[in-house]
């Protein structure tokens, strides 16, 4: 996989390069603000791109800036995201379109390499990968609603569907088995009125409705 | 410690300053009384004034010279108020501080009558300056005398003034005693002078200058401009720390850890590596990823930048789902706040769940956020033990002072068993 990475600190950069080689993963070129980012998309048409949230001029959410324009222009590139500090808002911006190939993590996560590969695999193959951290903002934040009639199994389900995981992945995170996750996942879709047309549609509305409520 | 030769030198030094300090009020002081009878005479005097009124009128010509010499007096006393400041300020160093006062010549008659600050510098130009005026001008002459005499005595004692020495009795008596009194006064000039000085500095003071109402509303103003400043200030460090702890200690940490994770994971199919050593570094590994999650914790805690960019709103997110204690966060419409409320709000939700967390034994905690009739409502309740102290903790001291900060209040109810809901009101305009 071709990738194109943003990030102000040196170091960081060197982490993430090695970690990509170590994966197999070609960088194709490294930049360390949000314009250069997009030069370098535009020039190299990567598959995926691995960015910082601040960098310069302002130091604020440049990386979320360029991440949103990348998925406007080049829907075909994965974006995954990282940050010192992960914000809800700022993954709302992020998802507003759609779900598919975008990702959002704290940089914490590249330390552990296998799962970080995986999640920027994933992205790449059209998933998603939000950090938990995010899905824990989001949960404080729930109104009365729909969401509340879940158990707190299903709850988890669906923070690891938002997550952006397969069945088989959530099924070995919560320890269960397959099935029993297919049955919280129907039971999920019931309780928040989906109905049963295309099964990875529902899923992504159900996902949807978990972040935008 | 000044020696006594240093001493009388700085109060012979001082003794002059306040004397020219002083002789420069004169002027000032005569000029008051010298414009108002000099101008109010020929105005007395012109026909129109008494036009129609026989001699016989005179309380008619009393009462229109009182009105003449008032206006004269309240239209030239901001002008001699001017100078008079202008006179502490570079002879003495004092500072009067200036009062706005209305103009006669722009028709604010009504005002001028009415204003308590003129009537005060009325009084201070024509009473307490005279006054003084009067009590130097006799000093003045008690020296000069003084002078006169140290001079005039040893000629009357060899013989060559105008005056014959007298042996014989009462006028010899009179010069020593001129001579006693001379040096006395000389002697004790630079307390008198001293003395004047502080008099006319209080007289102004007190006159002059603003009243005390004034004042107390120049301080509190003061005040809570340096308030606002150190405030602003602690925060301004904190956003430096957040910075400084996000381009160094964080990056360097993640840089670590990553490096380690490469390790443990190119280490972890190698048989050659022995077992302890794999401990180690898996042991490494994970220790550097909980001093990132702590660091990244604290961080949050101090000023997390989404703050600025997003607002307390978005801010709140991060600290609620921080928490142990599950929260349930509700955030009504709060339309635009300052920069230094939100910093307060964020503080007081970031210490408050702290606080849950740490005293409370809670399992559900909620924070409601709205804004109401000019004011943000922070609500911070839990289901906890309660008994919590509003004197107790430091944390809530500290709270209660970053709430007082931007004149908000914060209310604390917690019953033994519990609930604990924690209140505070910050003023945020209408």
């Amino acid at each position: 996989m071709r990738v194109v990475i943003a990030d102000d600190s040196v170091l960081i950069r060197a982490g993430v390069v090695r970690v990509l080689e170590l994966a197999g993963h070609e960088v194709v070129a490294e930049t360390g603000d949000g314009t250069a980012l997009l030069a370098a998309v535009e020039r190299h048409r990567p598959d995926a791109v691995v960015a910082d949230v601040r960098m310069p001029p302002t130091f604020k959410d440049e990386g979320i800036v360029a991440a949103v324009r990348i998925r406007e222009r080049w829907p075909e590139t994965a974006v995954l995201v990282l940050s010192q500090f992960v914000e809800e808002r700022y993954a709302t911006d992020l998802l507003a379109r759609d779900t598919a190939r975008v990702g959002y993590l704290l940089k914490d996560r590249v330390a552990d390499i296998d799962s970080f590969i995986e999640a920027l695999e994933r992205v790449a193959a059209g998933g998603t990968a939000l950090d938990p951290e995010v899905v824990a903002q989001l949960l404080v934040r729930r109104p009365a609603d729909p969401l509340d009639r879940l158990t707190p199994r299903e709850r988890d389900v669906l923070a690891l569907m938002a997550e952006g995981r397969a069945n088989t992945a959530i099924a070995t995170v919560l320890a269960v088995s397959e099935s029993a996750v297919g049955k919280h996942i129907n039971n999920i879709f019931m309780k928040l009125d989906l109905q049963p047309d295309d099964l990875g549609h529902r899923r992504v509305l159900a996902v949807l409705r978990y972040l935008a409520a | 410690m000044p020696t006594t030769e240093e001493l009388r030198r700085t109060r012979w030094t001082q003794a002059g300053q306040d004397a020219l300090f002083l002789i420069t009020g004169l002027p000032l002081w005569l000029g008051a009384m010298v414009m108002l009878t000099v101008w109010s005479k020929p105005l007395q005097d012109v026909q129109f004034l008494g036009a129609g009124l026989g001699d016989g009128d005179i309380v008619v010509r009393f009462a229109l010279s009182v009105m003449v010499i008032v206006a004269l007096m309240l239209t030239i006393a901001p002008i001699l108020t001017g100078w008079q400041r202008r006179r502490f300020r570079g002879m003495a160093g004092i500072e009067i501080l200036e009062v706005e006062t209305p103009r006669i010549y722009k028709r604010q008659v009504r005002a001028a009558l009415r204003s308590e600050a003129l009537r005060r510098q009325v009084v201070y130009h024509l009473l307490a300056g005279p006054l003084i005026g009067v009590a130097l001008a006799i000093m003045g002459f008690a020296i000069g005398i003084s002078v006169f005499l140290v001079f005039q005595i040893p000629q009357h004692m060899l013989g060559i003034g105008r005056y014959q020495p007298d042996f014989r009795g009462q006028k010899l008596f009179a010069q020593v005693f001129s001579l006693l009194v001379s040096v006395v006064t000389a002697y004790f000039a630079p307390f008198l002078l001293r003395l004047l000085t502080r008099a006319d500095e209080t007289a102004a003071r007190r006159l002059l200058g603003p009243n005390e109402t004034v004042v107390l509303a120049h301080r509190v103003q003061t005040l809570s401009e340096s308030r606002a400043a150190a405030i602003e200030a602690a925060d301004a460090e904190r956003r430096r720390i957040e910075r400084d702890l996000h381009d160094g200690a964080q990056q360097r940490l993640m840089s670590l850890a990553v490096h380690l994770g490469i390790a443990r994971k190119t280490l972890k199919d190698v048989e050659q590596v022995p077992p302890e050593a794999m401990a180690v570094i898996i042991d490494a590994h994970e220790q550097v990823k909980e001093a990132m999650a702590e660091i990244r914790n604290l961080v949050r805690g101090l000023h997390p930048a989404v703050l600025d960019d997003r607002g307390l709103d978005a801010a709140l997110s991060g600290v609620a789902a921080r928490s142990a204690v599950p929260v349930r966060l509700t955030v009504g419409s709060t339309g635009p706040l300052s920069a230094s409320v939100e910093t307060v709000a964020y503080f007081v939700v970031s210490e408050a769940l702290a606080n849950v967390v740490k005293h409370s034994h809670a399992k559900q905690a909620e924070v409601d956020v709205e804004r109401r009739d000019g004011l943000l409502l922070i609500r911070v309740g839990d289901d906890g033990v309660g008994g919590a102290d509003a004197q107790g903790g430091t944390g809530l001291t500290g709270l209660a002072q970053r709430v007082a900060s931007v004149d908000g209040r914060l209310r604390l109810t917690s019953p033994s068993g519990g609930p604990t809901v924690l209140t505070a009101e910050l003023p945020c305009g209408a």
